[in-house]
């Protein structure tokens, strides 16, 4: 069995160490004895990804932001096709924004995104800065995920695309509704970094459950020994509640070279 | 100067505010400069007025610290009166306090002022102090959570820059890109760099910033990668490429642990073999000449230098080679990766991973550095501390070091086990009193004086004739020119 992965615009949407959802949900394959290939995707180039399973996007600044807006207009048809087939894709930050209608300047410009989501939005003036619990439902039990957010777009669902997440800490999608990220079947977008699926293993192995359904072997991943992810999740929420004690930092903290 | 007496006074106070933290046992590194300010509004421009241009700031991602000591201690060494901020306090409140410390009352004819500014800070004083001097070391991917991205940063400085007064001149680092966009019109630039063809890499493998052209977007192309983005670039939109560079490193070398060079004609040896700090080394000789100094005033120094605190320190302890460095984002951990990659007999590798507000609160960069690089190294032990140090146990796992990864949060205990462990090196030698493998440590900015001063107290510092322990670069193609 091969498990393909699609990891779109690589250089281009690099920004915040989302490549590391790509290496986690490889390694995670592998280590289960799972073939994995993973597939670049650059502007400009004519890879049909209907043979990925997963496809995977990160976030990038405005400038590369914008090539990709470009170049992903030429790929929609393809990538629904792709999720009509049952690929599954995670989108974090920008290219979640990407994955929605558009995405509004500060100066009323819109850039269209490809509307696999039905979500848009719009440019805020605070940055949302910092780190992220919320709520996710796995198919079953709720599942606490752990991340970090940094973004000043406010993102906005519409009928049809649902909330992701529930955000117990942080902002999430715009920080007035306590939604975060959004799912419409098998597309998934999200504010969280972390990377996403670092502390979150349950949710990589879910996701990799998901894109495997279509070879007809969902479920029955073989645990893996998450010791340190264990132990990072139960020292973060003490971590956290540390943090929310501890004043805002003083201005005169300065980290030197 | 119109109020003199008004620059004084608040230079008194701010000093009796410094005076009586120091008293209380506090680090004194902001709050007399806000008194001072406070009370005199053009603090900072009567500071520009006293040292009318021999006045260096010295800004980017990487390097400020150690560039600004290396100026101010050459400028020491030749008899000037300096002020800086030497502790890397390096904004504005900083920047003040600096000098309510540091200013003497009675003017000497040689005196300078040198000072590490926060890219942000920049603009801020740019005006009010007038530098002689800019230096812009490089630009990284660093602390998203407070600047939010690179680029932003970038015209931050790049503002900054072209309000410097004429005649000041801007030492930029010429084989970085993104440095290179900040350089003003109409001033005096000097793009600094490595003539060092034998230390390209044809490719690189690491997470780059700067992959577009700043002036027409398109992408670079490049002849060859030094680290991160900085390399032999070139503009196929709009043609512009890396400027030959001045002053220039030449016939650079592996020597005894840490590197041998050439500027501009000047032999100049390192202490440490990280590659980074060559373009320190130019940043700072290129700002010695342009606040004054002579070719034979840096000589001596020129030949043996060492890069501070903290910056791939030499310890030993037990008999073991300790080594410590600081690492602050992805591109400085790439570099320091390097290192334990190139020196023999690394058992232990020592990480600690801090989220507070001087380390950046978000840590995901880890994930954005090549620790696939060690995977082959035979570490034996990867050590993780600090307020996340599950953080990096996790993504040493997913790098898949074949080492035994063991979590300590205090960094000092952290680091005294992982010394303390007796090393295989030293059991398969049959114990014969060879050295038991080097432990390295890589710590974020709030945990580094910790450890310092630990080790300090604990530990032995190496002295420079023991090069037998050093790092060395095994590579044999870069040993030679």
């Amino acid at each position: 069995m091969k498990l393909t992965i699609g990891h779109l615009y690589p250089d281009l949407l690099d920004l915040y160490s989302d490549r590391g959802n790509v290496m986690i949900l490889e390694k995670r394959a592998r280590w289960r004895g799972i073939e994995v290939e993973v597939v670049r995707v650059d502007a400009g180039d004519a890879t049909d990804v209907r043979g990925c399973d997963l496809l995977l996007m990160g976030g990038g600044m405005d400038r590369e932001q914008s090539l990709v807006a470009r170049d992903l207009q030429h790929r929609r048809a393809n990538l629904e096709q792709a999720v009509a087939e049952g690929a599954v894709v995670l989108a974090i930050c920008g290219g979640y924004q990407l994955l929605g209608e558009y995405f509004e300047t500060g100066s009323g410009e819109r850039i269209p995104g490809i509307g696999l989501l039905d979500a848009y939005t719009v440019a805020g003036e605070r940055r949302m800065v910092g780190n992220v619990m919320a709520e996710c439902p796995l198919d079953g039990p709720t599942e606490t995920i752990f991340g970090y957010e940094n973004h000043s777009g406010r993102t906005y669902l519409r009928a049809g695309t649902d909330p992701w997440m529930r955000v117990v800490r942080g902002d999430g999608n715009n920080g007035s509704d306590g939604t975060e990220g959004a799912r419409k079947g098998r597309v998934f977008g999200t504010y969280l970094h972390g990377p996403l699926l670092a502390k979150n293993p349950r949710l990589a192995d879910w996701l990799l459950g998901l894109a495997l359904e279509r070879k007809g072997t969902g479920g029955g991943l073989r645990a893996l020994a998450d010791r340190w992810e264990e132990a990072a999740r139960e020292h973060l929420v003490r971590r956290l509640a540390e943090l929310d004690g501890m004043e805002s930092p003083h201005v005169g903290t300065s980290t030197g070279e | 100067m119109a109020r003199r007496w008004q620059f004084w006074a608040a230079l008194a106070a701010g000093r009796m505010v410094y005076r009586f933290l120091r008293v209380a046992g506090r680090k004194a590194t902001t709050l007399p400069g806000v008194v001072a300010m406070r009370l005199c509004p053009g603090f900072l421009a009567a500071v520009g007025d006293r040292f009318a241009g021999r006045l260096v700031l010295i800004t980017g991602t990487n390097g400020k610290t150690t560039t600004s000591n290396l100026v101010g201690t050459w400028l020491n060494d030749n008899g000037w009166q300096v002020v800086s901020n030497r502790l890397g306090a390096n904004l504005v409140q900083g920047i003040a306090t600096a000098v309510v410390e540091q200013l003497q009352r009675r003017r000497s004819y040689l005196e300078a002022a040198v000072f590490e500014v926060d890219e942000a800070t920049m603009e801020k004083v740019v005006e009010d102090l007038r530098p002689g001097v800019v230096v812009v070391t490089n630009f990284f991917r660093d602390q998203m959570d407070r600047y939010g991205e690179l680029d932003r940063v970038v015209d931050l400085v790049a503002g900054a820059l072209a309000r410097v007064p004429e005649g000041c001149v801007c030492l930029i680092n010429g084989d970085d890109p993104v440095a290179y966009r900040v350089a003003p019109q109409g001033r005096r630039v000097q793009f600094y760099g490595l003539q060092a063809p034998e230390w390209l890499e044809p490719r690189s493998r690491e997470v780059r910033d700067g992959k577009f052209c700043g002036f027409c977007g398109h992408p670079l192309s490049y002849a060859g990668f030094f680290y991160g983005q900085l390399g032999i670039w070139r503009c196929p939109g709009c043609g512009r490429e890396r400027p030959l560079p001045e002053p220039a490193a030449r016939h650079i070398r592996v020597a005894k642990g840490g590197l041998a060079f050439e500027v501009d004609g000047l032999p100049a040896r390192l202490d440490s073999p990280g590659l980074y700090n060559v373009y320190n080394v130019l940043a700072a000789y290129g700002a010695v000449r342009a606040v004054g100094l002579s070719q034979e005033q840096v000589l001596g120094a020129m030949a043996r230098i060492r890069t501070g605190l903290g910056r791939l320190e030499r310890f030993r302890l037990a008999g073991r080679p300790i080594v410590l460095a600081l690492v602050k984002n992805p591109t400085g951990l790439n570099e320091q990766l390097k290192v334990v990659e190139r020196t023999p007999e690394v058992t232990d590798v020592v990480l600690v991973l801090n989220d507070l507000y001087a380390d950046g609160t978000d840590v995901s960069w880890i994930w954005d550095a090549d620790l696939e690089r060690l995977k082959d190294k035979g570490i034996e032990r990867a050590w993780c501390a600090g307020t996340r140090a599950e953080d990096m146990a996790i993504r040493v796992r997913y790098a898949e070091w074949p080492a035994e990864i063991r979590v300590i949060r205090d960094p000092v205990a952290c680091v005294e086990a992982a010394s303390s462990n007796p090393s295989d090196l030293a059991v398969t030698r049959g114990g014969s009193g060879r050295p038991k493998g080097t432990v390295y440590v890589l710590t974020t900015y709030s945990s580094l004086y910790t450890l310092r001063d630990w080790l300090v107290r604990r530990g032995e510092e190496e002295h420079d004739d023991e090069t037998d322990h050093r790092p060395s670069v095994s590579r044999s193609a870069r040993s030679v020119q």
